[in-house]
């Protein structure tokens, strides 16, 4: 029941752009006008200074080649902090050099604490790769990722945005293995959506056109009342259940009491007077979506549109997006089964992972092995440009306001899970400087934790903390960032 | 794309100890030293999953045509997804199970009479009919009748949304919020407590059990009315309701939902073979018609033969124009039809078509995955991964053609590789014979197929010569028998395979045994276990 459907996951599919803009509360003339022009959004009024939010986005895949993924020096001198060019499988991302932090030798160091084994080698990184956590069986994580972490965090003690946090997929989730990296607390998976219809319509359905005439506006405020009303009885049932039960059941019922209330709590939000609603074009692209993996690039395209229009309009302030992996990708850098005698693209990366792989040194496998990651740096780039085009009130762009991380659930072919190649992006506000490549030491092979980067990305978008994740391999915030 | 796609296959070079020489990934019930085997383990309550919420809304409206209507996607833990520790009240959940509830409640009222026990055409009657309802659809949302203090306070709920916004709103917002109830939502287990400590559960929340157990969907009036009478509190009285509910058509779609798990018939998704290598395979039928002979087949195994024995040595198949080729025998028109296979090369679903598709590449077929399939699914021995860092890729082919054991023979003899290596590839290499189509082939790459292998840490170790002999050891197993009933007791509580111990399945696995090792009958053991019908709780 995954695609197509008319139910409730896809009642928006066909709203038209003018029915979008109303029922966002922005007249189609007005912003035909005014493209970022005022809405009725209820944040929008406030007065004095305007108070930007900063937002939070992962970028989520794979791993990178070791040797192809270090900046390169500049004039024959080696790549330093401030001096540097992009590596071979990073040129997509050319003129955006100073809005990037290239890190170099951060290690998941949980995952030389952490017990029991994972159930294969990708569900070990994707258990640790978010969580900074240890694992509690084989197959899950003992604690919260990062993105829920934080999205927790910054709507308490009352929700602010419509959606606490997006997180999407394109494509099928390549290598994620068993729950995927999303946690809302230890044990607690959450999956990523796959379809981009049910993800337009989560962040931009549901708003009810507040109506011109006195009936229509009552009419609304009487729908509104009857939701919440609803909503109330039911978390009133769970107060009333629970108590009766095990401490394992109470937690578990708790939880969902509380994100009933906390929903309850989300009614009512709207988009802010800065908004950016998803274009004509979006709603017609989004029927390009068939079933996941199919056409892994342009519904990569649709999320990463969704997810700026989302931050644009203040909906959310923190999502994912994974990456499609190699298999998604096949036909767009044009791989088939039986190249280079490989079984398949999984097969060519490893293959092709070092130079002591069997097809290190065939010109054309290299070749191809090499698209997959500029098809990725090419997606990443493509997000960063979305952000980038949407201006901010105080003349800085979404971008600017945004922390990007493009990480993964592992380091490289070898399924290493240390120096890791995750890349930064956007100023978050001017909480971290950009332009620069951080290449960290690395005694006894051993480069700071995952955990201290994480620390830094909540305290950039305002979320105080000294730890994160596995508290014995974290120091604080990331020093050098 | 399946999961079983991208496990790698292969170990170049190793540098941490994994396996050394035992069986086990620390959390099979037969081999874990130090958890406790006393009691039942404490788990949560579970939440209905996808399909079985999907389900019991039809069985609550049945007059009337609903909206599909979906949750977001569930996470597998341990090769299930309904573990009950995992499900997390994400916000996307809770935003669904709202929208949800209102499409459902909107279909259910274009023709109140289709839902209604009653006719409300005064104001008194709209009362009376409006508490009428809410006695009538919450005693079958919440799979008994409701209590008193529950009665008074959605009659009230319902009075004040009339009183507000008129009847059929009223009604609307009942069913909405019934919806939404943990009551509904969860198996909501109170038990009463025994002189040992443990909880009994009630006849009420037995027959929910049995009902999603053995049906994936909420009880029938009979089922209730046999929790009512108390007929439910002797494991006779249970037994009696189990297979009624076994005879129903509805347990087929929930022993094929188990088996389609269990089996990793789900992996059977999206695979791509080579054109040149495999003539016969097309990416765009093969998979789905060898999926559905798969299903099919699993079906047939557990209605048509039940036998544990069946599972590991029979040697039939569904066979349809699309998969013949796979299967080795003459092409058949029509739809797939039951056909004896050579039995010196098929052996149950060891051997099966589609499992060994899905366990292979595109060119090879992949020893690795088909040992851990054994492993981690019928000794329920999983190994740990490789330690990071390692390359897994499978060595190419050279100047002289190698076969695909010949290729990574080698490599996982090294070092501590050698530990694990030795008793997945013991078991894998005994299926050289299937290609990556799970066609026979008596030579790979042009040599010689070699499909000897050998169980390790297993109770039936030693050598055997091919799939066939390796089905007919795994028939003799007592590991496999405890594993199989291992398998079906964690499904039917949504448990992870370290929430289970050996106090909980033995005596499962005891009774299988006496049944002569009928899978139907152990379906029967395990809704008549201790674990199954009770809980412990901590304070």
């Amino acid at each position: 029941m995954n695609q197509g459907r008319k139910d409730g996951r896809g009642e928006m599919r066909g709203l038209s752009r003018r029915g979008l803009l109303q029922a966002l509360g922005i007249g189609a003339a007005t912003a035909a006008l005014l493209p970022y022009g005022l809405s009725v959004g209820s944040r929008s009024a406030s007065a004095g200074p305007v108070q930007i939010p900063k937002r939070i986005l992962f970028i989520y895949g794979m791993g990178s080649i070791r040797s192809f993924y270090p900046p390169v020096g500049v004039g024959g001198a080696p790549a330093s902090e401030n001096s540097w060019a992009l590596g071979p499988l990073h040129t997509p991302l050319i003129g955006m050099e100073k809005k990037l932090v290239i890190t170099n030798g951060l290690d998941m160091a949980v995952n030389t604490v952490t017990q029991p084994d994972a159930g294969n080698a990708h569900i070990q990184g994707g258990t640790e790769a978010l969580t900074a956590a240890k694992r509690s069986n084989s197959s899950l994580s003992s604690g919260a990722s990062i993105d829920q972490w934080i999205a927790q965090r910054l709507n308490a003690p009352t929700p602010v945005t419509k959606i606490p946090s997006l997180e999407l997929s394109a494509g099928c989730d390549g290598g994620d293995a068993e729950g995927g990296p999303h946690y809302i607390a230890g044990g607690q998976v959450i999956s990523a959506e796959r379809n981009p219809n049910v993800a337009f319509n989560r962040v931009f359905g549901g708003f009810s056109n507040p109506g011109q005439t006195p009936a229509e506006i009552a009419a609304a405020q009487a729908a509104l009342d009857q939701k919440k009303s609803v909503l109330e009885n039911a978390a009133r049932e769970f107060s009333s259940v629970a108590p009766k039960l095990a401490q394992e059941d109470r937690t578990k019922l708790e939880a969902h009491a509380s994100a009933i209330r906390d929903l309850e709590a989300r009614l009512a939000l709207r988009a802010s007077s800065a908004c950016t609603p998803p274009d004509a074009k979006y709603q017609s692209d989004l029927k390009m979506f068939t079933t996941p993996g199919k056409h892994a690039v342009s519904d990569f395209d649709l999320d990463a549109r969704l997810v700026t229009s989302a931050f644009s309009c203040d909906l959310t302030r923190v999502a994912t997006i994974h990456l499609p992996s190699h298999y998604d990708l096949e036909s767009t850098i044009g791989y088939t089964g039986g190249m280079f005698g490989t079984t398949d693209t999984h097969d060519l990366t490893h293959k092709t992972n070092d130079a002591n792989a069997a097809l290190w040194n065939d010109a054309a496998a290299m070749a191809i092995v090499k698209k997959i990651h500029l098809a990725q740096a090419q997606m990443f780039r493509r997000v960063l440009d979305l952000l980038d085009g949407i201006p901010e009130a105080d003349g800085t762009t979404l971008l600017d306001n945004t922390a990007v991380l493009w990480c993964g659930q592992i380091a490289e072919g070898g399924h290493a899970l240390t120096e890791l190649p995750w890349i930064l992006a956007g100023g978050a506000g001017g909480a971290f400087r950009t332009g620069r490549y951080l290449k960290f030491d690395r005694p006894n092979d051993r480069g700071p934790s995952h955990n201290d980067l994480f620390v830094s990305l909540a305290n950039a978008v305002g979320v105080a903390t000294n730890s994160f994740g596995e508290a014995s391999v974290c120091t604080g915030p990331l020093r050098g960032l | 794309m399946n999961l079983a796609k991208r496990l790698a296959p292969l170990v170049v070079t190793c540098a941490a100890a994994g396996c050394v020489g035992t069986l086990g990934g620390g959390e099979s019930p037969e081999t874990t030293p130090g958890t406790t085997n006393a009691s039942l383990l404490a788990v949560p309550v579970a939440r209905l999953t996808t399909a079985q919420y999907q389900r019991t809304l039809r069985a609550l409206f049945p007059k009337v045509t609903l909206p599909a209507v979906d949750l977001p996607r569930e996470v597998t833990v341990g090769g299930f997804v309904n573990n009950s520790r995992s499900q997390a009240p994400s916000p996307a959940l809770i935003e669904q199970l709202l929208a949800n509830a209102t499409a459902v409640a909107t279909a259910a009222l274009v023709d109140p009479t289709k839902v209604l026990p009653c006719k409300a055409s005064t104001a008194a009657e709209e009362t009376s009919c409006g508490h009428a309802f809410v006695e009538d659809l919450g005693r079958r949302a919440f799979r008994r009748p409701l209590a008193s203090d529950e009665i008074a306070r959605f009659d009230g709920q319902f009075d004040a949304a009339r009183t507000a916004y008129g009847f059929p709103v009223a009604l609307r917002m009942t069913i909405e919020t019934l919806l939404q109830t943990p009551q509904f939502l969860y198996l909501t287990e109170l038990g009463q407590r025994q002189s040992d400590g443990r909880f009994a559960l009630t006849s009420y929340e037995l027959a929910s059990r049995l009902s999603y157990f053995l049906w994936n969907s909420m009880p029938d009036d009979a089922l209730l009315a046999a929790a009512g009478s108390g007929e439910l509190a002797t494991p006779v009285g249970i037994e009696k309701q189990a297979r009624r509910l076994l005879a129903d058509p509805q347990a087929r779609d929930a022993v094929a939902t188990f088996q389609e798990q269990w089996l990793r018939i789900d992996h059977i998704d999206d695979l791509s073979r080579s054109a040149t290598s495999f003539p016969a395979w097309n990416d765009a039928t093969s998979p789905a018609a060898l999926r559905a002979s798969t299903a099919a087949y699993a079906d047939y195994l557990f209605w048509d033969r039940g036998t544990l024995a069946a599972y590991l040595t029979d040697s039939n198949g569904f066979v349809s124009n699309e998969t013949s080729a796979f299967f080795g025998v003459p092409s058949t028109s029509g739809t797939a039809k039951l056909l004896p296979l050579d039995p010196a090369q098929r052996s149950g679903i060891l051997t099966y078509p589609g499992l060994m598709a899905a366990f292979a590449h595109s060119l090879d077929d992949a020893p690795v995955q088909r040992g851990v399939f054994v492993l981690d699914r019928l000794l329920c021995a999983p190994t740990p991964p490789p330690p990071p860092g390692v390359n897994q890729a499978t060595p190419p082919q050279g100047a002289t053609p190698k076969t695909t054991r010949e290729r990574i023979a080698q490599t996982h003899e090294q070092g501590t590789c050698a530990g694990c290596h030795k008793i997945i590839d013991g078991i894998g290499f005994g299926f050289s014979h299937y290609d990556a189509t799970g066609a026979w082939r008596n030579t790979d790459s042009g040599q010689p197929v070699d499909a000897t292998g050998s169980l390790v840490g297993t109770d039936v170790d030693g050598p055997f010569d091919g799939a066939v002999a390796l089905g007919q050891k795994l028939a003799q197993s007592k590991q496999v028998q405890s594993c199989v009933s291992t398998q079906w007791l964690r499904y039917s509580l949504g448990l992870a395979p370290n929430e289970i111990n050996k106090t909980m399945v033995d005596p499962v696995t005891d009774t299988f045994r006496q049944k002569g090792l009928d899978v139907r009958e152990l379906v029967v053991a395990v809704v008549k276990s201790d674990a199954f019908r009770y809980r412990v709780r901590n304070p």
